[in-house]
């Protein structure tokens, strides 16, 4: 195998790997894929059967003017940056293939590929990416050194890589390794100056915030379209490790006005800040316990809570709370937030706090526009004279026991969806349940809003925590009643509603990828800067701790001063808030100061060790400049060969070329340095040979 | 006395070998790192993914940025102690001149138990061909010859072997350099052909062999006799006396050439004069190796040393290392003569005479 059959089979093995997870992350079509492997495949097999004949340049130039067009629609169709750019990536890459011709050529095609690695390790958020960041890195490193065995064979007029055989395998494996094992923590300590981004899976395509249901305007099936779909929302872990059965029924959003076949949000009603302690309250109840949950980003902005969630602590400034008491943060957060929620010792505490006197006719939460003739009807025969909970309450037995759970009717709704399912199928999921017992309830005159959020999870005992999926989605009720307030009902059968599961042997497997998943979650994808800053305090302490053991017994510290333990929360918390602040401006700092000293240190070294003219580094340039004009200039090419083979390729350049060769040999052979005005002739040759080269190439 | 210095040195940074810092500080020497044009790519490729990754706060390219830095750390590492523990023997051959080609022969050992080296490419200066290296297996050894070429005359010290690579993935050329104390003494350039020409000095007979031979002078001529070479027929004379006459010549083994070289030439501050001298040098020396090679005895008589009338081998290495290292010495009025006058050729070169031929 000769070194550029050997050249071609590697780039076009990179070739290969490189956009394979693209489609994954959907920013690529799966047959665009597919056509693009098949290219490759086709280009590795001409490659390892050794074809002499490639595609010419003026084939390559026309199949890029062809592909404008293409372009220009991609462009405008798609409304994206980074497709059209991916397309053209693949599509340059391939055609390259068939045309590498020169060095350079290998180079472009490997930094077209590098480009498609990037795009790939960018969008993906799968743990499984570090399967697909090895292989690449192990072909990486082999290609890498493989090219450079193959530069310094060529250069010593090797032609046959099967000539010299140099054992690299080992060398390979370990280096894969070490640079693995070199990266993690440099990947820890590099500096961080913004939170941490995730590019979601679709970006674009908000799949994430349909699976949610968590939009401004919601559909009735926006739910039900996800029920099995398994991805992760968020983990939930208790503190002290009681039976959460009942806790895990967690608030997204809330929706009042019902229009057109869908809800629309509550609108927000305030901002939360902070309370003394450092905590957000929600409600006045107390908090018996706490739990720690781990949201994964969505694409929107809610932050999902218990129905019983009384505080909450997360690391930001301030909470927007809407009319039905879900919260949301100030701007999508694109990283794993992790937050403590205080849970009072109740099932349900309402979060906003309103009298009845506050409901007037034209509230949203007794809007009966929606409510058809028939469905008033409905109401009325089944509350009857009942006081509102327990007219609630009756009408929630009713639809639980006279409705059947079913999620075949997605999208099958029609033009009014709710008499469809109350006079008709009598079948639907969460959403259709919830949906109806609201707006049969304001036909009852009893304010009642629809909440969606995700009820139930799964235990995993590895460490546990709960997982909550998307198929724990769920809908159900608010219903404000006169004597106690905003009261919840949930007026889907039980077999309806997503519940918490236990763990058996057939999950074990799941669950364990999940505790993978996590922490991936937790320690790669949404590492930043405050991880960085624990562990720097966590050194800083254990640094401390060993110095103080070092001096000794003789330092005595001087007491603390005496703090209240409100003041010291406080100061806990806004301790965390300023040292992040602080230490993002220190590091900013930092970088720029090892910047400039890099900068300064690189200058430094490039003046220090500057090499000043003569006619030995005029006789280098020379080679060199022969050797990229296409002439064949080996490291054992003597200089007098040298010179007679650029006199027989470019007669043009005989004369100052033979000027430089002449002086490098006195000066390298003779007595005595060349003068300084040797020196001035050779560097005019030189000149004069650039010149006429560069004449040459324009008229070729 | 031409003397052959070569010696080894182990280079064991960090060893344990005990024989002082200074020996180790000396026996290896890294050189300049110079990034490679793949280097430089690399290196701006990963400034651009850190800065892409510090603006996004993506993690994932801050695993790629990781993942790049830490492929620089390890071939750095690797590229570094794929120099060291290395040990290099140089030798040279028996007869080196100057501005003729010659080769050394480089013997390089690993003495790294864990790792083998790769793509060392040797040399000993810029002059000389490099050696390349492909690969050298854990405590294995290699050997090879670099082509090279000194330009002057005199002892020659080898300080150093150069070792570079870019091993493993082309980012960086590294360099190294480890001690030799190889030292030879460069004989002075010869001529294809002897420029000088001797004169004939003494009258004939006196101390010659007069003994037939394949020389150039005539000893007889006589009747050409069964077994004799036909080509040795003086046809001339065969012609005039009407039957074959046979030429006998004389042996050259008993010839003599005596070179007188005066260097009483002064202070040779002027490079031209310099030069002029360097070439009479290397003209006696021509001479010498020419006649040497054609069966005479040779005799050099300098200002400080006189080697009598000798032939071989011996005699034409003491007469090249003479004049390795003659050098000049004050002007004086007292002329050089040779030691032992009688018949032979003689050639007196100094630089008067040279100034004259010119």
């Amino acid at each position: 195998m000769s070194f550029s059959r050997e050249k071609r089979v590697l780039l076009g093995l990179m070739a290969w790997i490189a956009p394979i997870p693209l489609p994954f992350n959907e920013l690529l079509a799966w047959p665009l894929l597919v056509l693009y492997l098949v290219v490759v495949t086709g280009f590795l097999h001409r490659a390892s059967e050794g074809a002499e004949t490639w595609l010419p340049n003026w084939a390559m130039n026309l199949l890029g003017l062809a592909y404008l067009p293409v372009l220009f629609l991609d462009f405008t169709r798609g409304g994206q940056l980074l497709r059209p750019v991916i397309h053209v990536a693949l599509f340059g890459v391939a055609v390259k293939l068939f045309a590498l011709r020169r060095e350079k050529d290998k180079w472009q095609v490997l930094m077209g590929i590098f480009f498609l690695f990037l795009a790939s390790m960018g969008t993906s958020v799968h743990p499984t990416m570090v399967l697909y960041l090895v292989a690449f890195l192990a072909l990486g490193t082999t290609v890498l050194t493989r090219f450079s065995v193959f530069s310094v064979l060529g250069r010593f007029g090797y032609g046959d890589p099967e000539a010299v055989r140099i054992p690299l395998r080992s060398y390979l494996v370990v280096a894969t390794a070490c640079s693995i094992l070199v990266a993690i923590p440099l990947f820890a300590v590099l500096p961080r100056l913004g939170t941490p981004y995730i590019m979601t899976r679709g970006t674009g395509t908000r799949t994430e915030i349909g699976a949610s249901g968590f939009t401004d305007v919601v559909t009735l099936d926006s739910i039900g379209s996800i029920r099995n779909n398994p991805r992760v929302v968020l983990r939930v872990r208790f503190q002290d490790g009681e039976d959460p059965r009942h806790e895990l029924r967690i608030k997204g959003a809330t929706f009042e006005a019902y229009r057109n076949r869908a809800w629309r949000q509550s609108p927000r009603a305030e901002t939360l800040r902070r309370k003394p302690g450092g905590r957000f309250e929600l409600a006045p109840a107390p908090a018996a316990r706490t739990a720690r949950f781990w949201l994964r980003p969505l694409t929107g902005a809610k932050l999902p809570v218990p129905v019983n969630a009384s505080e909450i602590e997360i690391k930001v400034t301030e909470l927007q709370r809407d009319r039905g008491g879900a919260l949301s943060l100030s701007r999508p957060s694109m990283e794993l937030m992790e937050y403590d929620v205080g849970l009072a010792d109740r099932r349900y505490v309402s979060s906003v706090p309103q009298e009845p006197k506050a409901f007037e006719e034209e509230s949203p939460a007794l809007d009966t526009g929606s409510v058809t003739p028939r469905m008033a009807e409905l109401a009325d025969e089944v509350m009857g004279e009942l006081p509102p909970r327990e007219a609630a309450q009756a009408l929630e037995r009713y639809l639980a026991a006279e409705f059947e759970y079913s999620t075949e009717l997605l999208g099958k709704g029609g033009d009014e969806p709710l008499e469809n399912f109350l006079f008709r199928t009598r079948r639907g999921h969460c959403e259709y349940f919830a949906s109806s017992m609201v707006l049969l309830l304001r036909s009852r005159g009893i304010p009642a809003r629809l909440v969606t959020g995700f009820l139930g999870g799964e235990r995993n005992r590895i460490e546990d925590y709960f997982v909550v999926r998307q198929s724990n989605a769920h809908a159900w009720v608010e219903a404000h009643l006169p004597e106690s307030g905003w009261a919840l009902f949930d007026p889907t059968p039980p077999e309806g509603r997503p519940q918490v599961r236990e763990q058996s042997f057939a999950l074990l497997f799941t669950q364990a990828w999940d505790y993978v998943v996590f922490r991936w979650d937790r320690y790669v994808l949404t590492y930043g800067l405050y991880d960085q800053m624990q562990i720097f305090r966590r050194a800083m302490r254990t640094w401390r701790a060993w110095w103080s053991r070092i001096q000794g017994p003789e330092e005595v510290e001087s007491p603390a001063p005496e703090t209240t333990e409100i003041e010291e929360e406080i100061s806990k918390s806004d301790r965390t808030v300023r040292d992040a602040l602080d230490w993002q401006s220190w590091i900013t700092w930092l970088s720029v100061l090892l910047s400039l000293g890099a900068l300064l240190a690189g200058t430094w070294m490039a003046w220090r060790f500057r090499r000043s003219f003569d006619a030995t580094r005029a006789y280098e340039r020379l080679r060199s400049r022969l050797d990229r004009a296409g002439l064949s200039v080996k490291e054992s090419t003597a200089p007098l060969a040298l010179q007679s083979e650029a006199e027989e390729r470019f007669p043009e350049i005989a004369d100052p070329s033979r000027k430089i060769v002449d002086s490098y040999l006195v000066e390298s052979f003779g007595e005595s340095p060349l003068a300084q005005d040797e020196v001035q002739k050779v560097r005019e040759s030189l000149q004069t040979v650039n010149r006429r080269l560069k004449g040459l190439r324009k008229v070729g | 006395m031409f003397r052959r210095l070569a010696s080894r040195l182990t280079r064991r940074f960090g060893g344990s070998s005990g024989d002082g810092g200074d020996r180790r500080y000396r026996a290896s020497v890294p050189e300049r790192i110079r990034p490679t044009k793949v280097g430089l790519w690399y290196i701006v490729s990963a400034v651009l993914v850190g800065v892409a990754a510090t603006n996004t706060g993506n993690n994932a390219l801050y695993i790629v940025l990781a993942l790049m830095l830490g492929i620089l750390v390890v071939t750095g590492t690797v590229s570094r102690v794929n120099l060291r523990r290395l040990e290099c023997d140089l030798d040279a051959p028996e007869e080196i001149h100057a501005k003729q080609p010659f080769h050394l022969r480089l013997e390089v050992r690993n003495r790294g138990r864990w790792m083998p080296r790769w793509l060392l490419v040797f040399s000993v200066s810029d002059r000389a061909q490099p050696l390349l290296v492909p690969h050298l297996p854990r405590a294995g050894r290699s050997r090879g010859f670099m082509e090279t070429m000194l330009p002057r005359r005199g002892r020659h010290r080898f300080r150093w072997v150069h070792v570079g690579s870019i091993f493993p993935v082309g980012f960086f050329h590294k360099g190294m350099r480890y001690e030799t104390e190889l030292e030879v003494l460069v004989y002075p350039e010869l001529y294809p052909a002897a420029v000088a020409s001797p004169v004939l000095t003494g009258a004939r007979g006196e101390g010659a062999s007069r003994k037939v031979g394949w020389g150039h002078d005539l000893h007889a001529l006589r009747a050409f006799q069964q077994g004799d070479d036909p080509r040795g027929i003086h046809w001339k004379q065969s012609a005039r006396t009407g039957e074959l006459i046979y030429t006998e010549r004389e042996v050259e083994e008993g010839q003599r050439l005596s070179i007188v070289f005066d260097n009483a030439v002064g202070e040779l501050d002027d490079p031209g004069k310099r030069r002029r001298f360097e070439r009479l040098v290397s003209e006696a020396a021509t001479a010498a190796v020419d006649y040497l090679d054609r069966g005479y005895e040779v005799e050099l008589s300098t200002r400080e040393r006189h080697l009598p009338f000798r032939g071989g081998r011996q005699q034409r290495r003491e007469i090249l290392e003479t004049l390795a290292l003659v050098e000049p010495v004050p002007v004086t009025s007292e002329p050089l003569l040779r030691t032992s006058p009688g018949r032979g050729l003689e050639l007196r070169l100094g630089l008067g005479r040279s100034e004259d031929a010119a």
